[in-house]
């Protein structure tokens, strides 16, 4: 599903460079992304999603080059073949649950905002136990709440890909574990590969494959900028 | 319509912020609408009564005082002229003429003392009742009737022009006879008389007792009793007693409306009273009014560049409230490029938001534009006719 290649990426001012000489993953397999704060694994899931652009390498998606995409291409690529899930959900405060998982549908031109886009949506929330919230806004969930509305939202269109930023960081313990097997459970469902980024080693033993993130991280010599 | 769903959600959730910003723009496009909306009504109220009203005269002095007072029945009471002034215009053979003698009140209403002449030149219809006929007798304009809530059979009482004045006459009482139906002019805040009882009103004409002379003086002056009553309503039984003192030659008129039989007699008419030595004026309203509009409009414009200022204030203020709801929305707006929204997504939304709300404002305008055209006729009304 992914396939990374020989990727160089540095920030302007920063004094590390990420080099990820390969990475794959495979459509339907779960991998984690472990590492110290600051190692680059968020800034690797914005250059998979195409929010970065690396300086060198290649990210490919399925028989997409990513990072060869303008800025159009790669809007695209995202809306019709990741889902995201992020660490503070990111939910729109204005839209009550259903329309927050229903917004992926909203964002794409060519996408249709149908009956079945409904149904799925309601079976997703059943799954994830939020069907009796659909209506209330985000301030009046819970934190599990809402990241359960994150994770349908996330999924509502069948992704092939699915990003999570330390998406059970905000979560307890209890919730943390829940939340991830129904992570698990859609994106199995769907045959979506899975990239999820965490510090909670107490949930690695769930992932097919972790990857440790401190391998990537270059220390740039003085003077040498990108 | 996704666009349009979610801008509707957006603004139905901050309903405070878009009622604020909904009114704000609803007051900054209907002041102007309003102004415009008063300024058009007065011209078309003010010009519509002045183009049906040919000639004025009355006693030199302020020309615009006379007109108002007579077309309006407000303002300053000019200088009054004399019946032998409506004689002479009439015994010229130019024009016919129906004397208006306009100084008193009753309820707040002014009394108008004229001719039934001037009913029929108006053109009035009747809701109710007929005509005064005899002295005494009152019709009252449609909102007079209205805000004092009488009609025929009742009575009104006018007012004395000065309370501490010991020697002024006393009030008199007005059988009302008929109420007019509404025109839409200061008629309708107006009571008409028989000019004979505005007289008597101003204690010219009076009614009283029999004198029961109490004895002879040498010098042959027949003596009265003092305790004579006078009577403060004119009724059947007392009608016959009224009675007028001195040359009805020198009983006041107000103003004269003259009908000028045609253009020739107008003229003629306008030459032989434009001496600036005739005590006599005679002015065209038209003209004079059309003046007074031109002024009005002239602070029309200095209102207008006031508004437009205002409004560029309130606009700068509307966009510093965009520009910090914006800032506010910020991580909504990195959500959806991050979930892949189109590169214009966020901007049409922002836009699409503003327009609602422009629209809504716009359309608030309108409507306050609509309702303030019956309020602002009212308020026209009582702008151009004395205050109810």
């Amino acid at each position: 599903m992914i396939h990374i290649q020989d990727l160089e990426f540095a920030y302007p001012k920063a004094n590390f460079r990420l080099l990820v000489p390969e990475l794959a993953v495979a459509a339907g397999e779960r991998v984690a992304v472990v590492g110290p704060s600051g190692t680059g694994k968020t800034t690797l899931l914005n250059l998979i999603a195409g929010l970065l652009l690396p300086q060198a390498g290649q990210i490919r998606l399925g028989d997409t080059i990513m990072n060869a995409q303008g800025d159009g291409g790669r809007r695209k690529l995202r809306r019709q073949k990741l889902g995201f899930v992020f660490q503070d959900f990111q939910l729109i405060p204005y839209l009550n649950a259903l329309d927050n998982i229903l917004h992926p549908y909203r964002l794409d031109p060519a996408a249709k905002l149908d009956r079945l886009a409904r149904d799925r949506a309601y079976r997703l929330s059943e799954l994830v136990g939020v069907s009796e919230r659909l209506q209330q806004k985000p301030r009046s969930l819970s934190q599990g709440e809402k990241q359960r509305v994150a994770i349908c939202r996330a999924l509502i269109r069948q992704p092939s890909l699915i990003l999570a930023d330390e998406a059970t960081g905000n979560l307890d313990p209890e919730n943390k574990l829940l939340i991830m097997d129904l992570l698990f459970q859609c994106a199995q469902d769907d045959g979506a590969a899975l990239l999820a980024v965490t510090h909670d080693h107490a949930l690695l033993e769930r992932f097919d494959r972790v990857v440790d993130f401190a391998d990537f991280r270059h220390a740039l010599e003085p003077g040498t900028r990108t | 319509m996704t666009s349009l769903y979610l801008a509707l959600a957006y603004l139905r959730h901050h309903w405070i912020k878009s009622l604020i910003m909904v009114l704000a723009t609803a007051l900054i496009l209907s002041v102007p609408l309003v102004t415009q909306g008063l300024l058009d009504r007065s011209q078309n109220l003010m010009t519509a009564r002045a183009e049906t009203t040919p000639l004025l005269l009355g006693r030199q002095g302020s020309a615009l005082d006379l007109a108002i007072k007579a077309l309006y029945f407000r303002g300053q009471s000019p200088q009054a002229s004399s019946m032998a002034t409506v004689d002479e215009v009439w015994d010229s053979g130019y024009a016919d003429v129906i004397p208006l003698h306009i100084r008193y009140f009753a309820s707040g209403a002014p009394v108008v003392g004229t001719s039934l002449d001037y009913l029929d030149f108006r053109g009035f219809a009747f809701q109710s009742g007929r005509a005064f006929s005899l002295i005494g007798e009152a019709v009252l304009g449609a909102k007079v009737a209205e805000r004092l809530g009488v009609g025929v059979g009742q009575s009104l009482v006018t007012q004395p022009e000065n309370l501490f004045d010991l020697t002024a006459t006393y009030p008199l009482q007005l059988d009302i006879v008929g109420v007019l139906a509404p025109t839409g002019t200061p008629d309708d805040t107006a009571i008409f008389t028989d000019i004979k009882t505005s007289w008597i009103v101003q204690g010219i004409g009076h009614g009283h007792d029999d004198v029961i002379a109490a004895g002879v003086r040498p010098d042959g002056v027949v003596i009265a009793n003092a305790a004579q009553r006078q009577f403060a309503r004119i009724t059947d039984q007392n009608r016959a007693s009224f009675h007028f003192h001195g040359d009805p030659e020198t009983y006041p008129v107000t103003a004269i409306i003259a009908l000028p039989y045609d253009h020739k007699s107008q003229t003629i008419l306008r030459g032989f009273y434009q001496n600036p030595d005739n005590p006599t004026q005679i002015i065209q309203p038209r003209p004079l009014i059309g003046q007074l509009m031109d002024n009005l409009f002239r602070f029309k414009a200095i209102l207008d560049a006031v508004v437009v200022v205002v409004a560029i204030a309130a606009l700068f203020a509307l966009g510093l409230a965009v520009y910090l709801s914006l800032q506010l929305r910020q991580p909504e707006i990195r959500t959806n490029y991050q979930l892949g929204a189109g590169r214009w997504f966020s901007v049409k939304l922002v836009a699409l938001e503003l327009l609602v709300l422009l629209a809504m404002g716009a359309g608030l305008a309108w409507l306050a534009g609509l309702a303030s055209e019956q309020l602002v006729g009212e308020l026209v009304v009582s702008l151009v006719a004395p205050s109810l």
